[in-house]
């Protein structure tokens, strides 16, 4: 009995090792099979998004251009500049705000692609700052009494040079539609943890940030772009 | 698995384009109505009530009635956000059968538009707050005392009328 055992022990590490050896060895193959299709390079692009909205929407206008350079296998700086300017007429305010913003930082592909696809589902991560200026045109005051009732007051005042900072976390995807041209779609979670808010009023839009919210410091936002790679080697 | 990503994508994406609407709640705090107090002109410290009171105000040429011949002894009315003077007549004893006897009171203030939020807009706060009642014959009103210099909530008596 115990002899068998024995014999089995070497039988096992026999085969292990062999099977050691030949995964060893198929590795390197797919390696050198990846190789030849991880293209490394700067991706640039635009958002198509905000032009559509502008032509329809009379409302708003605004663009975004966007880059992003591949670091590692799964790692990509990433960064967007654009320009928004929104007006906000509601029932009962009248409000318009305008200006630029930077957002930086990576995004992390989680997509294994097949050999060859240069696809990716992605999260990433972003710090966001924009410098703005709003406009208050007027205002209904609040009176919750049908005697005098609130009627539209034309007040305009001017907040200028404001700032807001916010971090954010996307989700997204991009896929490779022609050779090195991509088109992406991202949904935007924000948390602001800075901003200057005007006196007596508040930022009721914060270009990059998109419309604030009176529940908290969250706001939401989506993209879909498209992006040229410009390769710059492989690896 | 892609496509269906995609998919899944594209939808959270257009929902969230279309938010529901900011709704301004009963609870916020909006423009302070006016508190008026009566009090007894023999003894100043103890709430006298008026006899079938009737509260107008004059909006666009047309009478608006806010109390309708009710006795109490405090009413809350509200100031126009509009302008610096509100004009009321207060109708003692004002009745099915009888006229009563009418005080014409106005009120004049400075008035401060303040942020509430974006579902509410603004609310409009009162400061120095003046009373005039115009003298006649026989005014059932004896003195009103202003009690509060701002007017921005309706925690306390703003105006304490004696008769």
């Amino acid at each position: 009995m115990k002899r068998t055992l024995t014999l089995l022990f070497f039988i096992k590490i026999l085969f292990l090792s062999e099977f050691n050896g030949y995964a060893q060895k198929k590795e390197i193959k797919i390696n050198d099979t990846i190789t030849k299709n991880n293209k490394y390079g700067l991706r640039i692009g635009v958002d198509i998004a905000r032009p559509v909205i502008s032509l329809f929407d009379e409302n708003f206008s605004g663009f975004e251009v966007m880059a992003d350079y591949r670091l590692t296998h799964r790692f990509y700086i990433a960064v967007e500049y654009g320009f928004d300017q929104d007006n906000q007429t509601e029932s009962n305010l009248i409000a318009a705000s305008k200006g630029s913003y930077l957002k930086i930082g990576g995004d992390f592909n989680a997509y294994n692609n097949w050999v060859g696809m240069n696809n990716a589902i992605y999260v990433g991560l972003r710090y966001g700052v924009s410098t703005f200026d709003q406009n208050l045109e007027g205002y209904t005051i609040y009176t919750g009494d049908s005697t005098f009732p609130g009627t539209m007051v034309f007040d305009p005042r001017s907040y200028e040079e404001l700032t807001a900072q916010w971090a954010e976390f996307i989700f997204g995807i991009k896929t490779e539609i022609l050779t090195n041209l991509f088109l992406s779609i991202n949904l935007q979670l924000k948390n602001k943890f800075s901003e200057d808010i005007p006196e007596n009023f508040n930022n009721l839009y914060i270009p990059g940030f998109n419309k604030t919210n009176d529940y908290g410091n969250f706001g939401v936002g989506f993209g879909y772009g498209i992006s040229y790679l410009i390769p710059i080697y492989k690896k | 698995m892609f496509k269906k990503i995609i998919f899944s994508v594209l939808l959270i994406a257009l929902s969230v384009s279309c938010t529901r609407d900011d709704i301004c709640t009963e609870e916020t705090p909006k423009t302070p109505l006016l508190i008026i107090n009566f009090k007894s002109k023999i003894n100043p410290l103890l709430a006298k009530e008026v006899p079938d009171l009737t509260v107008t105000t004059i909006i666009n040429d047309e009478n608006v009635d806010l109390y309708k011949s009710v006795t109490r002894d405090s009413i809350a009315i509200p100031l126009n956000t509009l302008a610096d003077t509100t004009d009321y007549l207060l109708i003692r004893g004002n009745t099915t059968n009888t006229d009563g006897n009418t005080d014409s009171i106005t009120f004049t203030y400075q008035r401060d538009n303040i942020y509430i939020n974006r579902a509410c807009a603004f609310k409009t706060i009162y400061k120095n707050l003046i009373t005039q009642l115009e003298i006649e014959e026989n005014n059932w009103i004896n003195e009103i005392e202003v009690n509060t210099l701002i007017i921005e909530n309706e925690e306390n008596t703003h105006v304490t009328i004696f008769h």
